[in-house]
């Protein structure tokens, strides 16, 4: 912009304009339309000064122009855009942190298991004794309570024998998975694992971890973690397992106004 | 691989130019749009965290599985060894629950949920961290919940015994609180030692634990107690003697398992 009357009338002419990238580009399209008709003035034959003038004059006034400018570009739109960029810019990377930061929350955990894997193995060896899975089931029973749904998902029977194979029904446990899901991600969950207890159809009552205090006591126990975003999983087991003869088991959770029941059948598996 | 670069080049440029013809009003929507699903991002990766004291309870009480319960009051504990130093009663009609948290750290709390023991029921602040180990003092929040609002004061007669190191300790307490809130009554025990607390931390700490839920190793202790409760003219209104038993203490009993 080397002409200095047309700067000058182009400045007039925004100044009401707030949003200065806005009053950036109307200035310089004034200045070009200016620039236009004093070409075109001067292809008629004027002298420089006079086509000058007459070019700002067919414009009309700077100073009535600018409020009609500014109506039309009104700096709402723009300043949103110029803020929004920059928080849309720093809350990335805020987020990034986190997500570094929080990754237990998205990584799911790895279940503990301390020899073998109740579900997944089927016979297991050690120097003086061996074990053998003798039922497994996935019975995909499920109970709602408080938005989350509990589904007893696997359930597995192991059985000791000695070194010369006889089988010990004794020594027999069974462990048992309950998949705990919440589609709320703010919604948390506590270690309900040692609140369910058990009952068979014998009559066998198995106390729950918070309650079971004698080593002879029947009990249901079990630990927790999170295998997902909106997933738990209670890793349970019974502690001196009794229910060899019994047809099922039930777990039970009925504290504070509860009736989570859940069944286990010892009856079908097909490996037993 | 040139090509290739060439490619994503012209694709950028496109992309670009494109963007360059978004009117703006629609850029800033965009950008609006994109700020609301990155906050909701950080929410959920930062775990959700809660904002007020009230919310992250109504939080615990769904991941416990209890309530919705009525909230009673909060008491400030002053005990300088514990993790916690609120603790939040609160009521559901079949059991009583007492919520520690920190006031500075809301997302740090722990939850006891109690059945009623009748019209009354006496507990301890179940504070962890209530070990009485080289300590010279300690201080056991006692909290009588009770469903008779004519009463304005109570009293209470704790008796805690214990054997430490050889050393027998046996106390009837006698306590008395005026009612500050409906719903409980608020007792203080405090013991304190010019060395290190003895058999009277460890009789203190019991009844703190077995108010609690995480030990069942004090299955066989039953702390007897008096409560009596007294309207405005000084009248008795209720009187009651009972046990205050640990959660594995109270399942044995009602199965008749107690060794």
């Amino acid at each position: 912009m080397d002409n200095y009357e047309f700067e000058y009338w182009c400045n007039v002419a925004v100044r009401c304009i707030k949003y200065r990238p806005d009053r950036q580009e109307v200035k310089k399209e004034l200045y070009e339309h200016l620039e236009d008709r004093y070409d075109s003035y001067l292809a008629q034959g004027m002298k420089p000064e006079e086509a000058q003038d007459k070019a700002m004059q067919s414009m009309g006034s700077p100073e009535a122009i600018a409020p009609q400018l500014a109506a039309i570009h009104r700096p709402f739109w723009g300043y949103l855009l110029d803020v929004s960029k920059w928080v849309l810019a720093g809350l990335t990377c805020v987020t990034v942190i986190a997500m570094l930061r929080y990754r237990s929350q998205l990584f799911i955990s790895e279940p503990m298991y301390p020899s073998y894997n109740p579900y997944t193995d089927t016979y297991y060896q050690e120097e003086n004794y061996a074990c053998r899975r003798i039922m497994y089931d996935e019975p995909d029973c499920t109970a709602y309570s408080d938005g989350y749904t509990f589904t007893l998902s696997r359930v597995a029977w192991w059985r000791e024998f000695d070194e010369s194979e006889a089988e010990q029904g004794d020594d027999d446990y069974f462990f048992f998975q309950i998949e705990v899901t919440n589609p709320r991600p703010w919604a948390e969950y506590e270690n309900m694992s040692r609140w369910f207890r058990a009952e068979d159809s014998l009559g066998n009552y198995y106390y729950n971890g918070n309650e079971s205090a004698y080593s002879y006591d029947l009990e249901v126990n079990g630990n927790f973690y999170r295998t997902g975003l909106f997933t738990y999983t209670q890793d349970m087991w019974f502690r001196n397992f009794s229910s060899q003869d019994a047809e099922w088991i039930d777990l039970h959770y009925d504290r504070a106004g509860r009736d989570i029941v859940l069944r286990i059948g010892l009856t079908g598996g097909g490996e037993k | 691989m040139r090509r290739l670069k060439e490619k994503w080049f012209c694709f950028w440029r496109r992309i670009e130019k494109a963007w360059r013809d978004v009117p703006r009003k629609v850029k800033a929507l965009l950008n609006v749009l994109a700020i609301i699903l990155a906050s909701f991002l950080l929410y959920v990766f930062s775990g959700c965290p809660a904002f007020t004291v009230e919310e992250q309870y109504r939080r615990a009480e769904k991941a416990n599985l209890v309530g919705p319960a009525e909230i009673l009051g909060t008491v400030e504990l002053k005990d300088a060894y514990s993790v916690y130093d609120r603790l939040l009663l609160a009521d559901d009609g079949e059991g009583v629950i007492m919520y520690l948290y920190r006031a500075d750290d809301i997302s740090n709390y722990r939850l006891v949920y109690r059945e009623k023991m009748g019209e009354v029921t006496v507990l301890a602040a179940p504070s962890n961290d209530v070990f009485w180990w080289g300590r010279k003092e300690i201080e056991v929040p006692v909290l009588v919940f009770d469903s008779c609002p004519a009463a304005v004061r109570a009293e209470l007669e704790l008796e805690l015994g214990c054997e430490f190191n050889g050393e027998e300790f046996q106390k009837t307490y006698s306590l008395e609180s005026y009612r500050e809130k409906q719903g409980y009554f608020l007792f203080s025990i405090r013991a304190s030692a010019s060395y290190e607390l003895g058999a009277e931390g460890c009789a203190l700490s019991t009844l703190a634990q077995v108010s609690g839920h995480d030990f069942a190793l004090h299955v066989e202790t039953a702390i007897p107690a008096t409560v009596r409760l007294y309207d405005e003219a000084g009248a008795k209104v209720y009187e009651k003697s009972l046990y205050i038993r640990s959660v594995a203490g109270e399942a044995h009993e009602a199965r008749g398992d107690a060794e």
